[in-house]
């Protein structure tokens, strides 16, 4: 009875996969791995980026998201299933992420792989690997911009989830974008040692408040709401967000999204619908990498309405003008990954 | 390093210390019976997420906590009924109500939410933090003893309790035979399955409280593996303390310790990789003195 039922399935599951491949004008079918969704924050943003691919091109693509889980063990399987079900490209990434993708990147070279957030640029050089990422420091440099424009202590923070090069590009252009705000500009920074302890960023800001700070940031994705509850509890203090804008997606919390001034984001959901879009026509630069600036659009920051009426008229003009600065190119924001000591040189610079 | 030494830190300690005194508790009740629970970590993060799912059903914290307390027996209810009545092992029901937790909070909460990071969008309730009247007017004792969240009161009413029941009233000796030798307890008319059962209730419900401490008052939402681990530190303090109360209740107020002095390190240029092991390298140095006092002992017979 068993073996006839386990037969009866497998025969469902043969022909529902058979009538979907003889679906019309066969679309290209693109899969998003990510490991899950729902953190507010990054992997959200990305999400959405499928739903703008589907806006943009409707019938011509078959797109589905994949969520691997949080076991690092099941990231590669996962990659290896939706290479061996067919997808045309599989979009996945990250620092924590990319190494499962490109190892199964090498195994199909039929299929196109993007890399919507890569961090090893070698790695990524393969003839099916389109790999764009952002100047996760620009990001950083623009919320330190605000946070130093608002700040009326003169002391600052800024929370990592780990501490890697990866989030320490955010925090270096933090604390430059406050320094060139406010030369006596004083920033306090930490790590939660995860992205998920609320408890820990909680009490890390905490802390931060007690020794002055009056506008805090954070680089530490799910984990970063400790933060916001820790400055909804204070005086006088702001909170900045990151990846996407936090205070539209903590709404239904408003004790904590009206701590939030703005957010500086990575349009990571701009970024796959673009690239995407250089795929479908052809023109991607495979075995390349690209990072998106502030220039290009793949940064920002979130100027929603609560931003600007909580900003005054030359606090406003304060931000503007130095983040022109950064658009034009006449200020350079340190680069943590090609020179590994800017983290701390800041830290040294803004310590007072 | 004059930081330590503040009102400030010892209210930080109490903070910290609160959600893993409840786990310490959980695991020592359980285990003192002979039913070691290692399903802390599950409970907690279940009672977590239904103590703010329930406020926000029943729009009132109150009757979230009743929740939260509901849930924890229901749980507790499982290990002993797989423990107890179907003779399983309790190691293997601890880790699958551990597994089934930490997937299967994240379901629900995309069930109720929509969403699996957090459930910023449900409008749940938090319990008041708690200011004594006259004490909070007191300068530093003010700090330390008032304006902490009610559960941290109920953590400390609690293990005041539980050390009492537990070396004051018969039902406490009985829990200790039951752990010690169930074949003797029983010869001797004791009903161990009764005893064990309440011990495991005991357990689920410190565990679940531990849970809606952090989700409903420390922080006012739920977010996806809140716990972090939480319960295993709980787990360890039991493992150091063994029978012994006072020592699990004074490993706990380490771990709670370190974990102060890690949130004020971090904010040093000290690295924080190394910061952050802080607290599991008290765990282990707290089980090696443990292994040590073992061997003694051993040694000595």
């Amino acid at each position: 009875m068993k073996k006839a039922i386990a037969f009866l399935m497998a025969a469902g599951m043969t022909l529902a996969l058979g009538a979907s491949a003889f679906a019309a004008e066969d679309p290209t079918r693109i899969a998003l791995l990510l490991p899950y969704i729902g953190d507010q924050s990054y992997f959200d943003v990305t999400a959405r980026g499928l739903d703008l691919v589907n806006e943009e091109y409707g019938d011509a693509v078959q797109t589905q998201l994949i969520e691997m889980g949080t076991d690092a063990a099941g990231w590669e399987a996962a990659n290896r299933q939706a290479a061996a079900e067919g997808y045309d490209i599989i979009i996945s990434g990250n620092f924590q992420y990319e190494s499962a993708m490109l190892t199964v990147a090498a195994d199909y070279p039929d299929i196109k792989f993007l890399n919507f957030d890569y961090s090893d640029a070698e790695a990524n050089s393969k003839d099916n690997v389109y790999a764009v990422t952002y100047a996760s420091n620009e990001v950083g440099y623009l919320a330190g911009v605000v946070a130093g424009v608002k700040s009326q202590s003169g002391i600052v923070g800024a929370i990592g989830g780990m501490d890697n090069d990866g989030i320490r590009q955010f925090l270096a252009g933090f604390m430059q974008g406050a320094h060139d705000a406010n030369p006596d500009i004083k920033c306090i920074t930490g790590f939660v040692g995860n992205f998920q302890d609320t408890g820990v960023a909680k009490e890390l800001a905490t802390n931060m408040i007690n020794e002055g700070a009056d506008v805090l940031y954070h680089a530490a994705g799910g984990a970063g709401n400790g933060m916001f509850e820790a400055v909804a509890a204070a005086d006088g203090v702001w909170a900045i967000g990151v990846d996407t804008d936090q205070h539209e997606s903590l709404s239904e919390q408003p004790d904590l999204a009206n701590t939030i001034l703005t957010s500086s984001v990575k349009n990571c959901d701009i970024a796959i619908k673009n690239s995407i879009g250089k795929m479908l026509d052809g023109t991607a630069p495979y075995g390349q990498q690209e990072i998106l600036t502030y220039a290009d659009g793949g940064v920002g920051l979130a100027e929603n309405d609560y931003y600007k009426e909580n900003m005054t008229e030359e606090e406003l003009a304060k931000v503007n003008e130095l983040a022109e600065k950064v658009k034009s190119g006449e200020t350079k924001v340190v680069d943590q990954l090609t020179d590994p000591t800017a983290y701390d040189t800041y830290l040294e610079m803004t310590a007072k | 390093m004059s930081s330590f030494f503040t009102a400030d830190f010892v209210a930080l300690v109490i903070r910290v210390g609160t959600p893993l005194m409840f786990c310490s508790m959980s695991a020592y009740v359980a285990a003192l019976a002979g039913i070691p629970n290692i399903a802390v970590e599950g409970i907690m993060l279940f009672g977590a997420l239904f103590g703010v799912y329930f406020s926000a059903l029943f729009s009132s914290a109150w009757l979230g906590l009743l929740g939260v307390i509901g849930v924890g027996i229901l749980l507790a209810l499982v290990l002993a009924f797989f423990t107890m009545k179907m003779k399983a092992d309790p190691i293997m029901i601890g880790i699958a109500l551990n597994l089934f937790a930490t997937d299967f909070s994240v379901w629900l909460l995309l069930v109720w939410t929509g969403s699996k990071g957090t459930t910023a969008n449900l409008p749940s309730k938090v319990l008041p933090t708690v200011n004594i009247p006259f004490i909070k007017d007191i300068p530093v004792l003010g700090t330390i003893l008032s304006g902490h969240y009610f559960l941290t009161y109920v953590c400390i009413i609690l293990a005041i309790l539980l050390a009492i029941l537990v070396y004051r009233t018969p039902f406490g000796l009985h829990m200790q035979a039951c752990g010690l030798d169930a074949h003797a307890a029983d010869s001797v008319g004791i009903k161990v399955d009764r005893v064990r059962l309440i011990a495991v209730i005991m357990s689920g419900i410190f565990a679940a409280l531990g849970g809606a401490y952090l989700s409903m008052g420390y922080l006012s939402i739920f977010s996806n593996n809140m716990t972090a681990s939480r319960g295993w530190i709980g787990i360890a303090a039991q493992a150091v303390g063994g029978g012994n109360f006072l020592v699990v209740t004074l490993t706990t107020g380490v771990f709670a310790i370190a974990q102060g002095i890690v949130s004020k390190l971090a904010l040093t240029s000290l690295p924080s990789d190394l910061i952050n092991t802080i607290p599991y390298v008290c765990v282990l140095i707290g089980l090696i003195g443990l292994s040590i006092k073992e061997y003694r002992k051993r040694r000595a017979r």
